[in-house]
């Protein structure tokens, strides 16, 4: 991979606590391998899109580096455990710190990180230290969303302007929201020539999700 | 990859700005061809152009993008270049714009403003050179000489009306369409699109006299004789890639703001360039990538090669890489076969002046197909690959004519 390539981050927070245990993560694994399909498919994407995986449960964990799809392997999920949002906002500060390349006079910097988040409950963890220490140390454009009734969608709203919500959390409603980053990260670099700090145009969300205001 | 020569193996070591040839091969037929839309209004998908006048030679061209042939859509960049009849052939100029491809309608915006810029700086400049006589000569006094100051502090003027005049024949290009067929929920930041313009002026003593303003990305730059790169300006550029400025942006056109951006150079020229980010980026950063770029430009015959005292030096005993073919986006039964500098980039380390040498060697090779240097410009352009750039392209490049000045200005 060139040094001064330009890349487009994407970061993908996974909530693997113990509710998503059973059919919710076994759609989440189905999800990440169809999005991988469908990035691999598009040749813009091939080029540019970097994926990591960033798990989150009792404690946060990378699971995956930002990797090129090229180079992506699948990710082993678990579930169990409680929900440390908080742990994963600061871990995901961490890794766009350490792995994300900016502009300057002799770098060429990567298109700015987009960051999905998803999540089936509340979390158990202090949240607002890790939006503070996000807040801080990085900017990125994060969409979250709400999976099902026990996610809160105010937490999430903290964190981002960009939330959605799905009403349970099935596999068809996971299958349709890996689709929906899929089109996100494809349609993305077509909006991001803008002013620095300019946010991004996502595709409408998939049928049945509610976009919060 | 390895190349032959007289049967000796040439060795090459991809350069990590090089590439990724295995991933380029995969992606190069996924990419597909899609016409330019008609509607709302036909805007051109390619352009290309040359011109010589007594003291300069002119190559220009533009291409879309392989994101804006995949997905359809057209070509945001525009340029223009003139060299205006009242000058005897010591005076270039040209505009370029980037329009934003996140906004509809930004290539009239860059059509407008780059058509309009070049008119101006046109219209003024044959003013200034009327009222002063001895123009050309007086751009050679000593910085420090208060006509010279005087002189530069109309130029710097000229270059900074270009902007407002480009802005409000943006904004007029806007007007005139609203609420036309295609036209209707269009908003003047549809048009939004970054701006370069310069002029490149031949003095009574043969400098190469520039003064260049740009707003947004893209970049103007120049390699004087000795090889020294040039850089006009700094491109604006945000934290992320693809984050810039735009025309339309009002506080970017206050008067101190235009002021700090516009620049002027007094020396001998190899090679001037503007380039829309398309081809920046590729170069990036430009200080090392130029010298690149113009190698580029000679490896594959759209500039001459020539050593700085006429002298031919023997191309490398290793002889040299074959060029690489990636399928052309417009016709995937088409591979134009093209020389990456970077090739040259081995283990024996050859500089750039080398690598011209090397050139000796090979420029049939990618010479034999066409021949003017225009379409040339094009087809490399238009073909050849680096992982991760499929913005349109659009290159200017000025060449000083090396011939005889006088001293009695026009």
């Amino acid at each position: 991979m060139s040094d001064f390539m330009r890349r487009l981050p994407v970061y993908l927070l996974l909530d693997i606590s113990g509710s998503m245990a059973g059919e919710p993560i076994e759609a989440v694994k189905v999800g990440i391998s169809t999005l991988l399909t469908e990035l691999r498919g598009d040749p813009q994407a091939l080029e540019t899109a970097f994926l990591s995986v960033i798990t989150f449960n009792s404690s946060a964990r990378q699971v995956i580096p930002l990797t090129e799809i090229m180079l992506f392997r699948e990710p082993m999920l678990q579930a169990g455990g409680a929900t440390a949002l908080g742990a994963a906002l600061s871990l995901l500060a961490d890794c766009i710190k350490a792995e994300v390349r900016r502009s300057t006079d002799t770098q060429k910097g990567d298109w700015k990180p987009l960051v999905f988040i998803l999540t089936d409950g509340a979390p158990t963890d202090d949240w607002k230290a890790g939006i503070d220490i996000l807040n801080r140390s990085s900017t990125a454009n994060i969409i979250a969303c709400a999976a099902g009734a026990n996610a809160d969608p105010t937490v999430l709203k903290a964190i981002t302007p960009n939330v959605v919500m799905m009403n349970n959390c099935s596999s068809g409603d996971l299958s349709r929201f890996f689709a929906w980053v899929s089109t996100s990260v494809k349609v993305s670099s077509k909006s991001l020539d803008s002013k620095p700090g300019a946010g991004i145009e996502l595709p409408p969300p998939p049928q049945g999700f509610v976009i919060v205001p | 990859m390895r190349a032959t020569e007289g049967g000796r193996p040439y060795k090459v070591k991809i350069f990590k700005n090089m590439i990724d040839q295995n991933l380029l091969s995969t992606t190069e037929s996924m990419w597909k061809y899609n016409p330019v839309p008609e509607f709302p209004e036909p805007f051109p998908e390619f352009s290309s152009g040359a011109f010589s006048v007594r003291f300069f030679n002119v190559t220009a061209a533009s291409v879309r993008g392989k994101k804006h042939k995949h997905d359809g859509t057209n070509n945001d960049d525009y340029y223009c270049v003139s060299a205006p009849d009242f000058c005897g052939g010591k005076i270039v100029i040209a505009a370029l714009c980037d329009g934003a491809g996140s906004r509809r309608f930004s290539r009239i915006g860059a059509k407008a403003a780059s058509v309009t810029a070049c008119e101006a700086l046109s219209a003024s400049f044959c003013a200034l050179t009327d009222e002063n006589p001895a123009f050309f000569s007086d751009l050679d006094l000593p910085t420090d000489n208060p006509e010279w100051a005087q002189l530069a502090g109309k130029i710097a003027a000229v270059m900074r009306n270009s902007v407002n005049t480009a802005f409000y024949a943006v904004k007029d290009a806007y007007e005139k369409r609203l609420n036309t067929d295609g036209f209707e929920e269009a908003t003047l930041s549809d048009f939004a699109s970054t701006f370069l313009a310069s002029v490149i002026i031949k003095t009574a003593a043969g400098f190469d006299f520039t003064a260049a303003i740009s707003i947004g990305d893209g970049e103007i730059a120049a390699i004087t004789e000795t090889g020294e790169p040039v850089i006009f300006g700094n491109s604006d550029k945000g934290n992320y890639a693809g984050e810039t400025d735009f025309l339309l942006n009002d506080n970017l056109r206050t008067e101190a703001e235009l002021k700090s951006r516009t620049r002027f150079s007094r020396k001998h020229f190899k090679a001037y360039f503007l380039m829309s980010d398309g081809v920046a980026d590729d170069y990036f950063p430009t200080v090392t990538g130029l010298p690149l770029l113009l190698c580029d430009l000679k490896l594959n015959g759209i500039v001459p090669f020539e050593t700085p005292d006429g002298t031919v030096i023997p191309p490398p005993p290793d002889g040299h890489p074959e060029p690489l073919k990636y399928k052309w986006v417009n016709d995937p039964d088409v591979s134009l076969p093209l020389l990456y500098c970077e090739q040259f980039l081995d283990s024996q380390k050859l500089c750039t002046d080398e690598i011209y040498a090397a050139s000796c060697s090979v420029s049939n090779i990618t010479g034999e197909t066409f021949n003017d240097k225009a379409e040339r410009l094009y087809l490399w352009l238009d073909n050849y690959s680096r992982r991760g750039s499929f913005d349109d392209r659009t290159l200017v490049v000025i060449r000083p004519n090396v011939i005889e000045t006088d001293n009695a200005g026009v």
